[in-house]
């Protein structure tokens, strides 16, 4: 009888021992997701000529990155063509600002997880030698709208053994056709050349560059921005710029911080330089003559309209909307301030110059807000969401990152996630590929 | 017969030789003994067994026999845990699903014996006990940096401490056949392995140049994995009292000291620096490879040892119990116990690093050579626990049980390394089979934990312990359940 129990008793321990302990579900635990197919990235894969820092006998380039999708059939240049996302770089931001924040990892992902169609992607240098751009035609810093969009002729002048004493000095002149952007990617990449298939966004600067652009042509089809100047005056005509700039000019031109690291002050003199240039014909000898490596000491701010504009010292004024008492309200600002409005993107669509305000209503439109954005943007942009919503604009959405309560930071700091929502935007807005798995 | 039970119990010996290294339980094991865990742990007022050495030394008195005793415990924890963790609302890495502790079914050995003999007239029972009070031994894998290619190694998450008493216990009677005296006492080897990631803050400065290129997201968090191996020894000492105001009924009273033991050994570190070669590559940054930037930028793993110290405190303990003896065949026993689970807090690692120069910056070596810990704020907690001896027929003994155990974890600091997610239900079952001179008990335990969700954010830096480098809760979605069996076999002379 005794055998019987204990063999009753052996059996319900090993049988709780195999039931219980011998089920090795550990075999079914995830594990790190297998790293997707990756895009390939083109780091500055572009150089081409175009009216870059501000001389015309020295044209410079511009600095583009590309990245191709997961499969994009590069030898042979054959298979389906792909919508293109142009990411214009914030202010001091280069072609490898969306790079460094993530921009690969996000599209990689983005791409594997199929909420993305497949698409070129192409990051461009927005950089002057002020510090940006700001994407316009701006005869104190280069032509960067036309080079994104228009193909130009120049004359140009090559300086050869400049500096190579006793050697003659060579001045060669020739003409050289500078390429749109744009158009350079229809070439060289598999792209559909169609505004709808084309997309454009930025931060901050670049932000301000994307809509600035479709206001003035019709080669996108969708638009979007993160904490940008896109109403130079905020929301009561008192803030945005308005308010930055007798921060950046405190008291008189005196004060004036010259330090390079000063980024507002550097922002300010690059808008200014952008918008309200002191020559509207301004053209600069040489990179060389003019040490344009010292640019940000050598311009100085000027409330004068008229004077010597020989001398380089002159040549280097600027024009910024307050005088040099510190005075925002005077004749010579308030002329200053109503060229630079006359940039700002609400005046660019009610001049509708370039005839695209219809086409700009119905685009679709991505503004992104974030808490603790620099130089006051967050009032630009609800400035210019409440211009929106006041010409019946039914095309545009509006997102509020939060952002993080543990950091501080700018939109910058956050770019990681804004990205997925840039892209997703711009991908629901490319007309669809066929190619996206989970919409 | 004899013949299958002695190739049995060798059988058994030489599993207990081959696995004896590999020892198991829970951070407070819910019980020793295969007679007392098959009531479920309700044994403070029965304590007749070497098992009077953790549950009542005082009980040891009443023995009627001398024994030698010797068990095997297999221990198998089947716990899952779905991660949500977020760092102020952003995924930080942690995989997706469910996720289960490595598979592994625990052994773990256990010896004791203790005989009587007169002392000064008066009688003295006397014994030893080698056993285990505390344990923990889980790992886990759940993790992969976001912002490095690389994987951490298997274990990432490991916690296995064992707290091993070998102690001698001797008891008086008070008072003829009314109340009896015992204290168990010892030392407590404590052995720690501890392997965890630590999701640190980038250190690079806000303020600095390029500060977004390498610190901000997904590069917000460093991750820092370390494992530690030491070993430390406490004094252990319990002590307990048995009263049997009438010849049915029993009742038990035990304290169990709160110990505290410096545990020492050596460290190992892995640092996931951020890969970002967008960044990396630019030639200004290249061209410094001291600079922190290009640390923080490289995607590169630095490598690191070093000698560790920690303290470990391990709670008091005070425990009553009532056995009463129905009838000639029923004995039913109940025990409250109380643990001062609040007295332990977890593990402060103080490093001293063979060589601080882990790279070639200097603040950054200050940072990867900065002490971590692994706090926890527990609260005292309550188990009971009941238990049913039946006498089926002669040598023939039926045990049942059933406890309900309180977690010490409080909720919102709920982490796989301290795996404990609510009130635990134990459902115990055992068997006693008395031969001539031995006896074969059998004891099995199912035990049950509730499904737990832990919410909110994974707390680095919210309660100000070691603060910016705590991650002292993973919310997710515990569960768990645990089996446990025990073999045990006793010589009487």
């Amino acid at each position: 009888m005794k055998s019987r129990f204990i063999i009753a008793a052996l059996i319900v321990i090993v049988g709780a021992l195999l039931v219980g302990g011998c089920t090795d579900k550990t075999k079914d635990n995830p594990t790190r997701p297998q790293a997707p197919e990756q895009g390939l990235p083109f780091l500055n894969s572009f150089s081409f000529y175009s009216l870059f820092f501000s001389t015309e006998k020295n044209p410079g380039y511009m600095p583009a990155t590309a990245l191709v999708p997961p499969g994009y059939n590069w030898q042979s240049g054959g298979g389906s063509p792909y919508p293109v996302l142009y990411m214009l770089s914030p202010f001091q931001g280069d072609d490898r600002y969306y790079f460094e924040h993530g921009l690969a990892d996000v599209a990689n992902r983005l791409w594997s997880e199929g909420k993305i169609q497949p698409m070129i992607i192409v990051s461009i240098d927005g950089r002057s030698p002020l510090g940006g751009s700001f994407f316009v035609n701006s005869a104190a810093q280069g032509r960067y709208f036309s080079a994104l969009t228009e193909d130009e002729d120049f004359i140009i002048q090559h300086y050869y053994n400049r500096n190579n004493f006793p050697f003659p000095e060579v001045n060669i002149v020739k003409l050289l056709k500078s390429q749109a952007l744009v158009n350079r990617l229809d070439d060289w990449y598999l792209t559909v050349p169609d505004p709808k298939s084309r997309a454009i966004c930025g931060v901050g600067m670049g932000g301000y560059g994307a809509f600035a652009t479709v206001l003035k042509t019709d080669m996108f089809g969708s638009v979007s921005a993160v904490n940008a100047p896109l109403d130079f005056d905020g929301v009561d005509g008192t803030g945005g710029f308005k308010r930055l700039i007798p921060e950046v000019f405190p008291g008189s031109f005196a004060n004036f911080d010259t330090s390079s690291t000063n980024v507002a002050r550097s922002l300010v003199v690059s808008a200014a330089a952008a918008f309200s240039p002191y020559y509207t014909s301004f053209t600069v000898d040489s990179v060389y003559d003019d040490q344009f490596g010292a640019q940000t000491f050598a311009f100085k701010p000027t409330d004068s309209l008229t004077g010597d504009r020989s001398t380089l010292l002159q040549r280097h004024m600027i024009h910024v909307p307050i005088d040099s008492l510190g005075n925002e309200n005077s004749a010579a600002a308030q002329f200053i301030w109503d060229a630079w409005m006359k940039q700002n993107i609400a005046n660019l669509y009610l001049a509708d110059s370039a005839g695209q305000a219809a086409n700009f209503l119905n685009m679709p439109k991505l503004l992104i807000e974030s808490k603790n954005a620099n130089f006051y943007y967050t009032d630009q942009m609800d400035g210019f969401i409440q211009f929106l919503d006041d010409i019946g604009d039914t095309n545009h959405t509006v997102i509020d990152f939060e952002g993080n309560s543990l950091l501080t930071g700018t939109a910058d700091h956050f770019l990681y996630d804004l990205l997925e929502d840039i892209l997703i935007f711009h991908s629901e807005h490319f007309p669809a590929s066929g190619a996206v798995k989970n919409k | 017969m004899r013949k299958a039970a002695v190739l049995f119990t060798l059988s058994v010996i030489c599993a207990w030789c081959l696995t004896a290294s590999a020892w198991g339980g829970g951070l407070e094991i819910s019980g020793v003994g295969a007679k007392a865990k098959a009531m479920g742990g309700a044994f403070r007022a029965v304590a007749d067994d070497w098992s009077a050495a953790y549950y009542n030394p005082a009980g040891l008195f009443y023995t009627t026999e001398d024994q030698l005793t010797f068990d095997e415990v297999f221990t198998n924890y089947q716990y899952s845990y779905t991660p949500d963790v977020t760092y102020d609302g952003y995924g930080v890495g942690f995989y997706d699903g469910k996720i289960y502790n490595r598979y592994k079914v625990l052994t773990n050995p256990t010896l004791g014996g203790f005989f009587k003999f007169p002392v000064a007239g008066r009688k003295v029972a006397a014994g030893f006990a080698v056993f285990q009070p505390f344990d923990k031994n889980l790992s886990w894998q759940v993790f992969s940096p976001l912002n490095n290619a690389a994987s951490l190694p298997g274990q990432q998450i490991q916690h296995n401490f064992d707290a091993v008493a070998v102690n001698v216990m001797g008891a008086i009677e008070l008072k003829e056949n009314l109340l009896s005296f015992g204290i168990s006492a010892g030392v407590l080897k404590n052995d720690l392995v501890y392997g965890g990631f630590f999701l640190r803050p980038n250190p690079a400065d806000p303020s600095a140049l390029f500060y977004d290129q390498v610190a901000s997201r997904p590069n917000e968090l460093i991750t820092e994995w370390q494992n530690s191996d030491g070993k430390g020894y406490a004094p252990n000492l319990r002590a307990g009292f048995l009263l049997k105001p009438t010849p049915r009924l029993n009742i038990g009273l035990s304290y169990a000291i709160q110990t505290k033991a410096t545990v020492k050994g050596s460290s190992y570190f892995y640092y996931y620096m951020p890969d970002n070669p967008a960044y990396h590559t630019r030639p200004e940054v290249m061209t410094y490879p001291d600079s922190i930037n290009f640390i923080l930028s490289s995607g590169a793993i630095y490598k690191a040892d070093a000698d560790f110290k920690t303290d470990v405190t391990l709670p008091a303990q005070l425990a009553g119990g009532l056995a009463y003896q129905l009838n000639d065949k029923t004995l039913v026993a109940a025990d409250v116990e109380y643990t001062f689970w609040s007295q332990f807090d977890g593990y402060k690692f103080h490093y001293t690093f063979a060589d601080a120069n882990i790279t070639t910056n200097g603040p950054m070596n200050t940072w990867m050579t900065q002490d971590l810990a692994v706090p926890v704020d527990w609260k005292n907690s309550l188990k009971a626990a009941v238990g049913i001896q039946y006498a089926y027929r002669d040598g023939v003994l039926v045990r049942c049980g059933y406890s309900a155990d309180q977690s010490p974890v409080k909720d919102g600091t709920q982490s796989p390394a301290f795996f404990d997610p609510g009130l635990a239900h134990s459902f115990n079952l055992g068997l006693g089979l008395v031969f001539e001179n031995v006896i074969i008990d059998l004891a099995t335990e199912y035990r049950l934990y509730p499904e737990a969700t832990e919410n909110g954010n994974m707390d680095i830096t919210g309660d100000g312990i070691a603060a910016d480098m705590i991650v002292d809760n993973m919310p997710g979605v515990y569960k768990g359940s645990a089996f446990e069996s025990i073999i045990q076999f006793t010589v009487r002379f």
